[in-house]
């Protein structure tokens, strides 16, 4: 009975999955209802459905700890310890609240706790990195290369400027800039007033801007 | 609203993150400076360029591994407590049998030193009660006319202070003490009210022998503290050539 009782379950995963692909995933209404429908079905064990979870917000969570972390291995490890703890703290989501901002919530920390375990290692990818990964593998081209050993150099560069900030700063402008999220949003993830986050984004930005123009004013002098 | 007043706030404007109201003396102000407009275009870049950021190409590889990483620790069976062990045993039956004789052992061991300490603190007390005198308090009036009034006291309190100290003073305060020597050597009278205090040693003839009595005066006359310690016997010396 529990063979039948799990494939019922899956079924019912693969309905959720189907309501969203026959919506635009971005109508914010049905993915809400999806993600909470699923979130109770992990909640109950469901591992399927904590599957689709981590399909679903993967690429976002990597994103902002890479963009956090500045280096892909640290993402990818980050990435994990926030999926494994949404799992084990599961049972404490509220499914009234925002999933994804919960989830966000989670991966500032784990982001911080790693950062704070390996402050020693090579913090920012290279374009050897990069290389050495495979990740120019499937260019042909000289010229395609050469444009992604200047973006991999770009890449670095806004990635030094990041860590120019504090930790509190990186945070604040990585969810409030790169993730576009609203003031009162950011704010909720960080357990902090708008007001401090609208001074935190504010010193974040005028500190970019003095790199960039010091990056700038190099280059122009070479 | 002055440059510098602006300077500050550009960081926040330029992402339109200020009141409506605020945002509109910024844009009036910029109209008219062109120093802060330029500080203005140069923040607008900046944000651009901080924007303009592209994420590492991760692969579906990199995807693929994450998710089977964290699939692989969620469905991890978790086992509890006993059936840990129950595994260890199955797999290990020799290690088990040996570690559970090591905890049995210690815990046998364990029990064995308590017992003991308890013995010998039991044994303590009774040589304690046994030795020790009565303690006498001498009240002594203040003018010198009137013979010291003597007061006995049990020596309960050094009994239960004993105990105390092995943490038994509740179980055995109630039982009756054995009778103590009583001991009838006259208080020396210290007169005076102010002066120093004075110590005076005095071996007691009358008290067990192997006890030394010790009296001692305080700043106040009435008060004379008097306590029995155990005599210590020298050891002769032995002259070698």
């Amino acid at each position: 009975m529990s063979c039948g009782g799990k494939q019922i379950v899956t079924s019912e995963v693969s309905e959720i999955v189907l309501m969203t692909e026959s919506f635009e995933f971005r109508d914010g209404a049905v993915q809400q209802t999806a993600v909470t429908l699923l979130a109770e079905r992990a909640k109950t064990g469901d591992t399927a459905a904590f599957e689709q979870l981590i399909i679903w917000y993967q690429r976002k969570v990597v994103a902002t700890a890479w963009r956090m972390l500045g280096n892909e291995e640290d993402a990818k490890d980050a990435a994990q310890e926030t999926f494994l703890k949404a799992y084990k703290y599961l049972k404490s989501y509220d499914s009234r609240q925002d999933f994804s901002g919960w989830l966000y919530r989670i991966t500032v920390n784990a982001c911080r706790d790693l950062a704070r375990k390996r402050q020693s290692r090579e913090q920012f990818s290279s374009f050897e990195a990069e290389q050495e990964a495979g990740r120019f593998d499937h260019l042909r081209s000289p010229e395609d290369v050469e444009a992604a050993a200047i973006a991999a150099q770009e890449r670095r560069l806004i990635t030094e400027a990041l860590q120019t900030l504090t930790e509190k700063e990186r945070a604040a402008i990585v969810l409030r800039d790169l993730e576009g999220l609203p003031t009162d949003e950011v704010a909720k993830i960080l357990g902090s007033s708008q007001t401090t986050v609208r001074s935190q984004v504010s010193m974040a930005r005028a500190k970019i801007k003095a790199f960039r123009d010091r990056v700038l004013s190099r280059r122009k002098l070479l | 609203m002055n440059c510098h007043r602006v300077t500050a706030l550009l960081p926040l404007y330029v992402e339109s993150d200020l009141d409506t109201a605020v945002m509109q003396e910024v844009a009036a102000h910029l109209s008219r400076c062109a120093e802060c407009a330029i500080q203005a275009q140069e923040l607008t870049a900046s944000q651009a360029w901080l924007r303009g950021q592209t994420l590492p190409d991760f692969d579906e590889r990199f995807f693929a591994e994450l998710k089977r990483d964290v699939m692989r620790e969620v469905e991890k069976p978790r086992l509890r407590l006993w059936q840990m062990l129950f595994g260890q045993l199955q797999r290990k039956p020799l290690w088990v049998a040996v570690s559970a004789i090591i905890v049995m052992s210690a815990l046998a061991f364990y029990a064995y030193q308590q017992r003991g300490q308890q013995g010998l603190a039991l044994s303590a007390e009774r040589t304690i009660e046994q030795n020790a005198p009565a303690i006498q308090a001498y009240t002594i009036p203040a003018n010198n006319s009137a013979p010291p009034v003597v007061q006995k006291v049990s020596n309960k309190g050094s009994v239960n202070a004993s105990r105390h100290h092995f943490g038994m003073r509740r179980q055995r305060a109630k039982q009756p003490l054995p009778k103590l020597p009583e001991i009838a050597t006259e208080p020396t009278y210290i007169a005076g009210g102010n002066q120093e205090p004075a110590i005076v040693k005095q071996t007691d003839t009358t008290a067990p022998p192997e006890m030394t009595r010790i009296e001692f005066q305080t700043d106040n006359p009435k008060i004379r503290i008097i306590w029995f310690v155990p005599k210590v016997t020298e050891t002769p010396k032995v002259d070698t050539e």
